[in-house]
Formats: C-alpha cells, sequence, structure tokens
C-alpha cells in the first residue's frame, strides 16, 4: 500500500489512518484504484486540514482508537510551550491541573468507550505556567466506511468567561445569604409580634384576676373565664412556637431511594467553584459499593452543602497551599452510611463544642447560627446523626450518619 | 356635679389582649368601652359634623367628647399597629378634629421612631406589651388627670366666654379697652364719650363678668382668649 503524498505528516497521525484503511485490501482492482485514488484525495484533504489547523484560533487535538493523542496544532503547542513529541500519547496529561486531572480522564474515557460527543473544562498549564480553564469539546472520527478512528476536539480559553461565572456565582451565593438574612429578620419580627399579644393577654389577665381575687366578695365567675382564656393564650403562643419550628423544618420529607454517592457528587460540584476560587484544594473519597439510603434530596444536599461551605470557611485563615477539604462517603457497621467533611483549618474552639448545634450560636462573625441546628434537625429526621470533632492533625471533622435502606 | 367614674376607650384589633385589658382598667375602678379597630371607635364615638370648605362636603370627625355628649373625664388606650387605620393614624384625625382625649399608646414592638412622632403629637404615654399593670394603671391615671385639667379649663373659658356674650356692644368695647391699662379718661376720648359714661360701663362689665376687681377682670380676658 502506498503512502499518500504528503507534507509534514506525523507518523502517528498516519498510522491510525493506514489502520483504518488497510481493512479494504480484499477490494476489487477496480475498487482499488478508486480507493487508491481517494487515498489520495484524503491525502491532500489532509494537507489541508493541517494548515486549517494551524490557522484556526483554537487549539486542536486527535486522538486514535487507542485513546492515545497523535496530533496538536501549532495554536496548543503554542500555548503549552511544549513541543509535540512531549504531548502525543499521554503527555498532554502532564498540564492539566492536578485537581481537574482524574474528572478530565474519567469523563474523556467514558465518552470515549461511548462513543459520545464530549465537553469537558479544566485547567491547563500555560507556557508561562499560569493554569488557564479551557473548553474542551471532542466528536468521534469515523473513517470513509465508517469506521471509528478516534476523536478529534478543540480547546478554547475560557477562564475570563469563567472568572465572571464565579464572581456572577459568588454573587448569587451572597445575594442568597442576604435575602435569607432579610427573610429571617421579618420572619422573627412578626413571630415576635404573634408570641407577645398572647403573652400581653396572659399577663394582663392573670394581674386582673389578682385585683378581683382582693376584693371582698371577689368575682370567682369573672376569674373563672380569666383562667380559662390565660389557657387558650398558652395555647395560642404554643402554636406559634409549633409554627416557627415547622417553618425551619419541612414537615412532609420527600423521601426516596437514594445513592449516597450521588448526593455527595452532585453537593461536589456545587462546590467546586467555590473551593478553586478560594484555592482550597478539595478531596473526594466515595466507596462505588455504598448502599442506598432513604431520604429527602435536596434536604441531605443542603446538609452537606451547610458543612462543605462551613468547610471552606474554616481554612480561610490559613495559608493557600495548606487549605484542604475533604468529603468521604463510606459504610460505617452494616445498617449505617458516614459521610464527613474534614477540613484543614483552626478547628473547633473547645468552649464551642457544647453549643455547636444549638440554634442562634456562631463563631462566624457574620454567621446566624442556623445552618448546623437546621442539619441536626435534618439528620435527626432522617434517624441519623450528626456529631463534629477536631482531628489530631488540625482541622476539624463534622460528619453525619444515615441508617441504609431496610433488606425487607 | 358628682364624680364620674373615668372612661377609658380601648382601641385594639387582638380580641384576647382587648378583653384581658378591659378586665385590668374594670378592676381597677374604671368603666371601658372596647374597640376592635379605629374605625370602629370613630362610628361608634365620634359625631361627624359636616363644614363647608371652599367647594363644601368635607365631614370632620368630631369626637363626642368634642361635642360635649361625652363629659370625661377619659383617655384613649390605643394599639399602635392594627389592621386597617393605624393608632398613629387614628391620633392624626383625632387631633385634626380638635378632639384632645388623651391617648395612650400600647405596642407589641419597641418602635421607637413612631414612640417619638406619637409623643411629639401629643401623646401621654408610650407602653411596650406585655404591659405591667401598675405602669398601665398610672398611665391611665395620669391622662385621665390631664383630661380633667384639660375640661376644667375649657369649662371656665367657656363660662367666661358666654357671661362676655351678655355684655352690650358698648360694654364690651369699654372691656376691651380698659383690661389693657387704660385710665378712663383717655378709654373714653378713645370711645368719643364721657369719663361717667365709661366708669358706669365698667361697673356693668365687671359685674355681668363676676369681677370684683380690675386685675380679676384682666385674668379673665386673658383666660377667654386663650387657645390652650
Amino acid at each position: 500500500m502506498t503512502q499518500p503524498r504528503t507534507r509534514n505528516r506525523t507518523s502517528a497521525a498516519s498510522g491510525h489512518r493506514k489502520e483504518a484503511s488497510s481493512v479494504q485490501v480484499d477490494a476489487s482492482p477496480g475498487l482499488r484504484e478508486l480507493l487508491e485514488r481517494s487515498e489520495i484525495a484524503l491525502g491532500e484533504s489532509e494537507d489541508r486540514f493541517r494548515l486549517m489547523a494551524d490557522a484556526a484560533p483554537v487549539m486542536i487535538w486527535m486522538s486514535g482508537p487507542d485513546k492515545l493523542c497523535t496530533y496538536f496544532n501549532r495554536n496548543w503547542l503554542n500555548f503549552t510551550g511544549r513541543p509535540l513529541e512531549s504531548e502525543i500519547g499521554e503527555g498532554w496529561t502532564e498540564g492539566v491541573h492536578p485537581d481537574d486531572l482524574r474528572q478530565c480522564l474519567d469523563r474523556y474515557v467514558a465518552a470515549f468507550d461511548a462513543r459520545q460527543e464530549f465537553q469537558l473544562e479544566y485547567r491547563l498549564r500555560r507556557a508561562d505556567g499560569a493554569f488557564r480553564w479551557v473548553l474542551d469539546t471532542g466528536v468521534c472520527r469515523l473513517g470513509i466506511d465508517g469506521t471509528f478512528e478516534g476523536y478529534i476536539g478543540s480547546c478554547v480559553d475560557i477562564t475570563d468567561r469563567k472568572r465572571a461565572e464565579m464572581e456572577a456565582h459568588d454573587l448569587r451565593r451572597e445575594l442568597a445569604h442576604v435575602s435569607r438574612v432579610a427573610a429571617l429578620g421579618e420572619l422573627t419580627a412578626s413571630l415576635a409580634h404573634e408570641i407577645n399579644q398572647p403573652l400581653t393577654a396572659i399577663l394582663s389577665n392573670s394581674q386582673a384576676a389578682q385585683r378581683l381575687l382582693a376584693k371582698a366578695p371577689p368575682d370567682l365567675d369573672e376569674v373563672r373565664e380569666i383562667l380559662r382564656d390565660i389557657a387558650e393564650d398558652d395555647k395560642r403562643a404554643v402554636e406559634v412556637i409549633r409554627r416557627l419550628r415547622a417553618l425551619l423544618k419541612r414537615e412532609n420529607l420527600e423521601r426516596c431511594r437514594l445513592q449516597p454517592n450521588e448526593v455527595v457528587e452532585k453537593v461536589v460540584q456545587l462546590v467546586t467553584h467555590d473551593a478553586a476560587l478560594r484555592q482550597v484544594s478539595l478531596s473526594v473519597h466515595l466507596d462505588p459499593t455504598l448502599p442506598p439510603v432513604i431520604g429527602d434530596r435536596v434536604q441531605l444536599q443542603q446538609v452537606l452543602l451547610n458543612l462543605m461551605l462551613n468547610g471552606l470557611d474554616a481554612v480561610r485563615d490559613v495559608a493557600p497551599q495548606d487549605r484542604k477539604l475533604k468529603v468521604r462517603a463510606r459504610k460505617k457497621g452494616a445498617s449505617t452510611v458516614e459521610v464527613a467533611v474534614t477540613d484543614s483549618g483552626t478547628g473547633i474552639p473547645n468552649d464551642a463544642f457544647p453549643r455547636i448545634f444549638e440554634p442562634f450560636y456562631t463563631t462566624k462573625p457574620d454567621g446566624l447560627g442556623m445552618g448546623l441546628s437546621i442539619s441536626r434537625s435534618i439528620i435527626e429526621a432522617h434517624g441519623g446523626r450528626i456529631s463534629a470533632g477536631n482531628n489530631p492533625e488540625g482541622g476539624a471533622t463534622f460528619c453525619f450518619t444515615l441508617p441504609v435502606e431496610a433488606t425487607s | 356635679m358628682k364624680d364620674t367614674k373615668p372612661t377609658v376607650f380601648l382601641v385594639d384589633d387582638d380580641g384576647s389582649v382587648r378583653r384581658a385589658l378591659a378586665r385590668l382598667l374594670k378592676s381597677a375602678g374604671l368603666a371601658v368601652k372596647a374597640f376592635a379597630s379605629a374605625r370602629e371607635f370613630l362610628e361608634q364615638e365620634v359625631t361627624e359634623k359636616t363644614e363647608k370648605t371652599g367647594k363644601g362636603q368635607v365631614s370632620v370627625p368630631s369626637v363626642a367628647y368634642c361635642s360635649n355628649s361625652f363629659p370625661g373625664p377619659g383617655c384613649l388606650v390605643l394599639d399602635l399597629e392594627m389592621p386597617g387605620q393605624s393608632g398613629l393614624e387614628l391620633q392624626h384625625d383625632l387631633t385634626a378634629a380638635d378632639c384632645r382625649l388623651p391617648i395612650i399608646f400600647i405596642t407589641g414592638h419597641g418602635n421607637i421612631p413612631a414612640s417619638v412622632q406619637a409623643m411629639k403629637a401629643g401623646a401621654v404615654d408610650f407602653l411596650t406589651k406585655p404591659i405591667d399593670a401598675q405602669v398601665l394603671l398610672d398611665g391611665v391615671r395620669r391622662a385621665v388627670a390631664r383630661d380633667k385639667d384639660t375640661r376644667e379649663h375649657f369649662a371656665e373659658r367657656q363660662e367666661l366666654r358666654d357671661r362676655m356674650r351678655t355684655l352690650t356692644h358698648r360694654e364690651r368695647e369699654v372691656f376691651a379697652l380698659v383690661v389693657t391699662g387704660m385710665a378712663n379718661k383717655r378709654v373714653a376720648a378713645a370711645l368719643g364719650t364721657v369719663e361717667k359714661t365709661v366708669k358706669v360701663h365698667r361697673g356693668r362689665a365687671m359685674r355681668k363678668m363676676g369681677a370684683h376687681s380690675l386685675a380679676e377682670l384682666v385674668r379673665m380676658a386673658d383666660k377667654s382668649t386663650d387657645p390652650g
């Protein structure tokens, strides 16, 4: 089989193409001629492709059916500042940010095996050493006969967009917090008024009764009515407090079967932005064999989100290279799943321990003191327990347990 | 005039609070009239007198007290925050209608701006719920005392004005000049008459007014024109 006339052809790129066309060797002479012509045309079109690829304002790569990369355009090489020889095969992964690598490879491999188009976002080291966010889009390459030849993809630098997104995300979070504070403030004011009314009636009624009883003869019928009213007003105050409790924890849990790993992954996704922005290295340890639990997805996510955001806050004052947040889900005994969030922060002050899950208790200057207390009521409503402790190596660990789905 | 029981007008939208406060006030020997809203109070206790202003219509509420059908003394215990017309709005309307029933505000919130506004507009007291009986009753006692003073002052002024109405035109002219400290001779000159006639008119005016000295007559003149 003749090598098509090409310039600047990389051996790797030609290698896989040859492999794809070698399937055709038994074709009839007429067909063979046709094929050879199309080979030449293909070679020419590949040359044209390379010219175009190098001129394109994006980074372009190609991989073979063995997942190994066989080609990077000039833009890519200029971006990373490395020669082609260093990038091909798996070399390019050396430039991917270590925190993004696992996710990046997992999704690449998964899409590859499923022959699906994919889009990835990860940080890639630029020639000057700075990590830039890139959006990588890959599609299947099929030969003229429909054979799978690998992938071709393009990358664009989306760091600026990403930063704007993160800022927007931060702003949203801040707004959400502010509105939560405002809502709670209003709620407190209106509840205070509603509890104050029956208390006012109770005080005035009991003082009126005292005055009535001091008279001779006392109007006992009136006193009896007063006592009945006092009991009614007491119930009214209790009802307000019950409503407050119902507000803080939704009365009806939406219970369904949940994979603990999925809950964790979802929350990790939400927190990844924040962690990167705050230069916290985030690690996730999941056990693929975890049994399902029964619970309210949103509430459990809220609890974990709360613990992880607390963790991010906790490492704020340590040096960036020491800011670590670890979330781990594992089996604990036969009937319990434990999710633990470990931070490398300053730990929990000793005097805070007894009160840390109490409502309105906070160690943060701008904290509401509601997060952990709500988390505890949610976990307990799920039949689990939540606890906190300091790590021997520094920092704190918050963990909660959930009973696994009963196998009946 | 026999000593009537002071009446407390109580306006609070919370039925339970209203009943409890009414009991407490009654136990202290006060008459209580309770209302669930500013509107209810206005409808039942305030007589509407229509005043034609310019192009007509405007009806100005005037509390029974002002039209003398409530003999007093009394006061208004008024909840600050109510649905519909608020306590402050009712206070404003009553002031506009020249109703001087003293007001004690009661509130569930320690609302400082509202309390300042209420006190500036003449409230006697501003009490935060729950209210201790002694504090409320002391407040009511003070308010009732103020109402009594106001009423006596009003009654005295009314009496003087009534007496003044019995004076003839000429007597009133003489009266007006004499109380400025003008001598009889100069009054006579000012009115174009003789000193002797002035003396006669002055004597009649003093008799009709019930004044025993010129000094007393001057005080009466002051009081009858006093707006307060």
